[in-house]
């Protein structure tokens, strides 16, 4: 191998990746050759300089808030792939069933193609068109508002626009809202839909705690999967601590599987409210108590005794382990 | 018992969300720790983890084990940080300092290592050359600076890169010794 070969390789020799009989050969040159030698030096120089060869280490906090903001894009994405899937359904059940029918006259089969593509069009101009001012919200006629009222719809957020007084001509927006009831019990399939609905949408915190206080308050007779599924992800999702931990408080009624334990791990390892974590620790310790601790805890607790911020729970973190340790 | 990746991504392309988001907490924080120092800014870093799990997201259901997934994740991370550069081309100031100073403005004795006994004039010193090393990475091609975040921070080998970057080896070592050869020309010039 000539001399600028073996320079060529000094860069390689650094990071690690030259092959056996290339470093040994390349150490044997290095030794004859002052040149290499500082070529190495130099490069060694400019590596070191980049700094330590660790990654950046990313915080809990920035982590716990890349998640949330993913959940609500999954989320986002899950809805619009919904809307299209039902829409391209409806189109297929159409044509198959116009297919199905060869009697039907070829204009009505005509006519249906036409009507399918007008609603592509009002579908696509609703679904990307921007509203701004220029496109107001529809304005109704005074008849409307006795339909309105009539149907239960209340009027509310009126706002009046542009109001011109000196000729009498106003313009007013409002919500029209209708209250809808139902009644069932928690047990039931359209009950516990609402609950776990309102526990993922609903903006005020208020109403999010209330429908866990009904979910904590049920037994249920069959541990209820989607409404475990739900508490785990107001678990790792909701920005309102008191929020959470009710949520971990009602998922403690549930059985302790691999499902619950993992929920109970993430609150201990990512929750940034150290109450949270510190009733995770105490959760995880009444359930297993008696049991033989598997590896994943232990190495959260270990984790937990070493790098938490929190004092009390690196103690508490580190009181377990010996407590187990000596068991 | 803790599920295999493999079982995971299975249930997750059966529609089950819960397998999906257990799979992101499984290789999130290492996409996230790739994210930073590519982009060396947190809310860059945010943008890029987002994209990376929604693309993941969206390709999973065609996902055939042809590979590693965590080769096919990372091959994903690898092109999300690239096209994220030319994305930001036109806006692609960084507030070096930010990095180096803590909220209330001081300098951060972390970034720096200050430590008892250094002298304000070692301090500043040391400052410069972590501010230059910084400019200089953020001034590297977007494809350079991936080299070194994959070979010099995350310790990948140049064989892997070649196959994260879908690119020859030779290509890899190209980017890598440039990087090298440009940081220490910025280096000796100062």
């Amino acid at each position: 191998m000539t001399h600028k070969q073996f320079k060529r390789l000094l860069r390689l020799f650094l990071y690690d990746e030259l092959n056996e009989q290339e470093r040994a050969s390349l150490e044997a040159h290095m030794e004859q050759c002052a040149e290499c030698r500082t070529e190495l030096h130099h490069l060694k120089h400019a590596v070191d300089s980049i700094g330590d060869r660790q990654p950046a280490e990313p915080t809990d906090q920035l982590l716990n808030k890349a998640r949330e903001q993913l959940h609500l894009a999954l989320r986002s994405v899950d809805q619009k792939a919904s809307m299209w899937s039902s829409l391209f359904r409806s189109i297929k059940t159409l044509a198959a069933n116009l297919q199905a029918s060869p009697d039907l006259p070829r204009y009505a089969v005509a006519s249906a193609g036409i009507g399918i593509f007008i609603l592509g069009g009002l579908l696509g101009y609703t679904v990307f068109s921007v509203r701004s001012p220029e496109n107001p919200p529809p304005q109704i006629a005074a008849t409307d508002l006795d339909y309105l009222k009539g149907n239960g719809f209340e009027i509310t957020n009126v706002q009046f626009l542009n109001p011109d007084t000196s000729k009498g001509n106003i313009e007013v927006s409002f919500d029209a809202v209708q209250h809808l009831r139902t009644k069932g019990n928690i047990g039931e399939e359209k009950i516990k839909k609402l609950l776990t609905y309102t526990l993922i949408n609903e903006s005020n915190a208020g109403v999010r705690l209330r429908s866990l206080d009904i979910i904590k308050a049920h037994q249920f007779a069959v541990p209820d999967k989607e409404v475990r599924a739900t508490l785990i992800k107001v678990l790792r999702s909701d920005e309102n601590a008191g929020v959470r931990r009710e949520a971990l408080a009602a998922l403690e009624k549930f059985p302790f599987d691999d499902t619950v334990k993992g929920a109970f791990l993430y609150v201990l390892a990512n929750d940034p409210n150290p109450g949270l974590r510190i009733s995770a620790i105490d959760v995880l310790v009444t359930k297993v108590a008696g049991q033989i601790w598997d590896r994943e805890i232990l190495r959260t607790l270990k984790n937990k005794m070493q790098t938490d911020d929190n004092k009390y729970i690196r103690v508490h973190a580190k009181n377990l382990l010996e407590d187990i340790r000596q068991q | 018992m803790l599920l295999s990746d493999k079982e995971m991504i299975l249930k997750a392309q059966r529609g089950d969300a819960n397998a999906f988001e257990e799979l992101v907490r499984r290789h999130d924080k290492r996409v996230m720790s790739i994210a930073l120092t590519h982009t060396r800014n947190e809310d860059d870093a945010k943008d890029v983890y987002q994209e990376v799990f929604l693309r993941v997201y969206k390709a999973l259901p065609k996902f055939g084990f042809r590979s590693e997934f965590s080769t096919w994740m990372y091959r994903i991370v690898t092109n999300v940080c690239l096209t994220f550069h030319e994305s930001r081309k036109k806006n692609q100031h960084v507030p070096f300092e930010e990095n180096l100073l803590n909220g209330d403005g001081r300098l951060d004795s972390s970034t720096t290592n200050m430590q008892d006994g250094v002298s304000h004039n070692q301090l500043c010193s040391q400052l410069e050359s972590t501010m230059l090393v910084q400019q200089s990475i953020t001034e590297l091609s977007p494809k350079q600076r991936m080299v070194l975040t994959l070979k010099h921070f995350h310790g990948y080998k140049i064989r892997e890169i070649a196959v994260l970057m879908n690119c020859s080896e030779g290509t890899v070592k190209k980017h890598l010794f440039t990087a090298i050869e440009r940081l220490r020309k910025r280096l000796k010039d100062s």
